[in-house]
């Protein structure tokens, strides 16, 4: 595998494409890689969320000082503990943590940066204990939770290392969460059983509804599904998600109009797109989404990536041919500064804007699509320069073409209705 | 002749015309689109799409 970092040289037709490093506003820690949990479509591997590494305090100090010492942080910065079970460490821990950087951005960019903390949860360890610590930090922390629907749509996957169901103590944590007033947004993995009871799947959150901050389904990467049929599909799939998402949009409209209902951030999220999509737009939306730096993460033991939230090292570990993956170095071994005017992230760039470039060239939903697909279509063709993939099929058009229709039958039922 | 289907990018320019003229104001979605939806997705977008 040739080194392709030194090998790549600069294409000015290129650049003018890519964008430009942007401030960071996404910072994500990896406070501990173990996870408690061993759920069937986890993304990173099994050897780490068996490791009990934790991210030391010298560290989380060495992130934000060559942070603020460069200028790197947007005005408004979201720090999210995740890409294993956070609340496998200690409430202290991340006591001790937010402590150490509010301390150093009131010292090195005093009212200049809003930062705001998250932590991403399975919920299993909620208690009175995690609670109190939530209320505590109220004023600057937001709370995830993972959790698919009722138990049939959840036990099927969410396990634990002995292969048990983990939603009764899940639904225990969001019950404790709730009594406590402490709302929490929920993501939900989308899986073949999802696509067979949406009443189902629906019911269980609009229970909930008053205790939630929002609410967000996820469908797989199609290429990360593994053997499973339940998870696997295809652009063959398109109509029957299609059929799940009008269905969602009835169902959370009629709840609405009973009082009740969710914001569910797929659709408002792909709505908004929608209504500012312009074709003379400077920077398309999945320029903007996956901008290089925009995203930065940092594992347990100090590796770097960026572009995408969470990206593990081991993600295409030797695409770059120094066998790192996406990561760009070691915060410990290396300034970051460093790896940001490296060869190597220039390399990454450059191939993103291919892909970029082909979307625009092919894809009618360019200018609607969240972007972020660079990586599954490397995983899909074996190149960037390609466009369509299952996920953009069923992620991206699927959806977009259930918004457009549902906003035509409004317009349409507005127009047949009486004038009054 | 039947009438070609419309494209995408047609379907797009007639919702947003209608958002223009406010038609959209009460439909379920537009309701409760927020400022922050107007954002690149950051936390569950890119992240999931791996």
């Amino acid at each position: 595998m040739p080194d392709r970092c030194a090998a790549s040289s600069p294409d000015p037709l290129l650049r003018l494409s890519a964008p430009t490093l942007a401030p960071v506003e996404l910072l994500v820690l990896q406070g501990t890689s173990f996870c408690s949990l061993n759920c069937t479509y986890c993304d990173l591997s099994a050897v780490s969320r068996r490791q009990r590494r934790v991210m030391p305090p010298e560290l989380i100090d060495r992130i934000f000082s060559e942070l603020f010492a460069f200028g790197r942080l947007a005005p408004d910065v979201a720090v999210i503990w995740h890409l294993g079970e956070p609340l496998t460490l200690p409430p202290e821990y991340y006591d001790d943590a937010i402590a150490r950087i509010l301390r150093q951005r009131d010292v090195s960019a005093p009212g200049r940066v809003n930062i705001r903390f998250d932590i991403q949860t399975n919920g299993v360890h909620i208690d009175e204990a995690w609670c109190a610590f939530f209320r505590r930090h109220a004023t600057h922390l937001d709370l995830g939770v993972s959790c698919d629907g009722p138990p049939a749509m959840h036990d099927a996957f969410r396990l634990n290392w002995s292969g048990r169901a983990t939603h009764a103590r899940t639904r225990r944590g969001m019950d404790l969460l709730a009594r406590h007033g402490i709302r929490y947004r929920v993501i939900a993995v989308v899986t073949e059983r999802t696509l067979a009871d949406p009443e189902g799947f629906l019911d269980f959150f609009h229970q909930r509804r008053e205790h939630l901050a929002g609410f967000h389904f996820n469908i797989l990467a199609a290429g990360s599904t593994g053997d499973s049929p339940e998870l696997r599909y295809g652009p063959a799939d398109r109509a029957r998600y299609y059929q799940f998402y009008r269905r969602l949009l009835d169902l959370d409209r009629a709840a609405q109009q009973a009082g009740g209902g969710l914001s569910i951030q797929n659709f408002t999220q792909g709505l908004a797109r929608v209504l500012a999509a312009r074709s003379d737009r400077k920077i398309s939306y999945a320029e903007e989404g996956s901008a290089p730096l925009r995203s930065l993460n940092v594992d347990a033991l100090g590796n770097v990536t960026t572009f995408y939230a969470g990206l593990a090292p081991e993600a295409h570990r030797d695409h770059y041919g120094d066998g790192r993956g996406l990561c760009l170095g070691n915060i410990l071994e290396r300034p970051l500064e460093d790896m940001i005017r490296s060869p190597k992230l220039r390399a990454i760039m450059d191939d993103f804007a291919r892909s970029r470039q082909a979307c625009r060239r092919d894809c009618a939903y360019f200018d609607v699509c969240p972007g972020g697909f660079e990586l599954t279509k490397l995983a899909t063709h074996g190149r960037f320069d390609t466009s369509e993939t299952p996920e953009c099929v069923i992620h991206v058009q699927t959806l977009v073409d259930a918004l457009l229709d549902d906003v035509a039958a409004h317009l349409a039922e507005r127009e047949s209705a009486p004038a009054t | 002749m039947p009438n070609a289907a419309p494209t995408v990018s047609g379907k797009i320019a007639v919702v947003r015309a209608a958002n223009e003229q406010g038609a959209l104001s009460s439909h379920s979605v537009v309701k409760v689109i927020s400022s922050a939806d107007s954002r690149p997705e950051g936390r569950w977008g890119p992240a999931m799409r791996r």
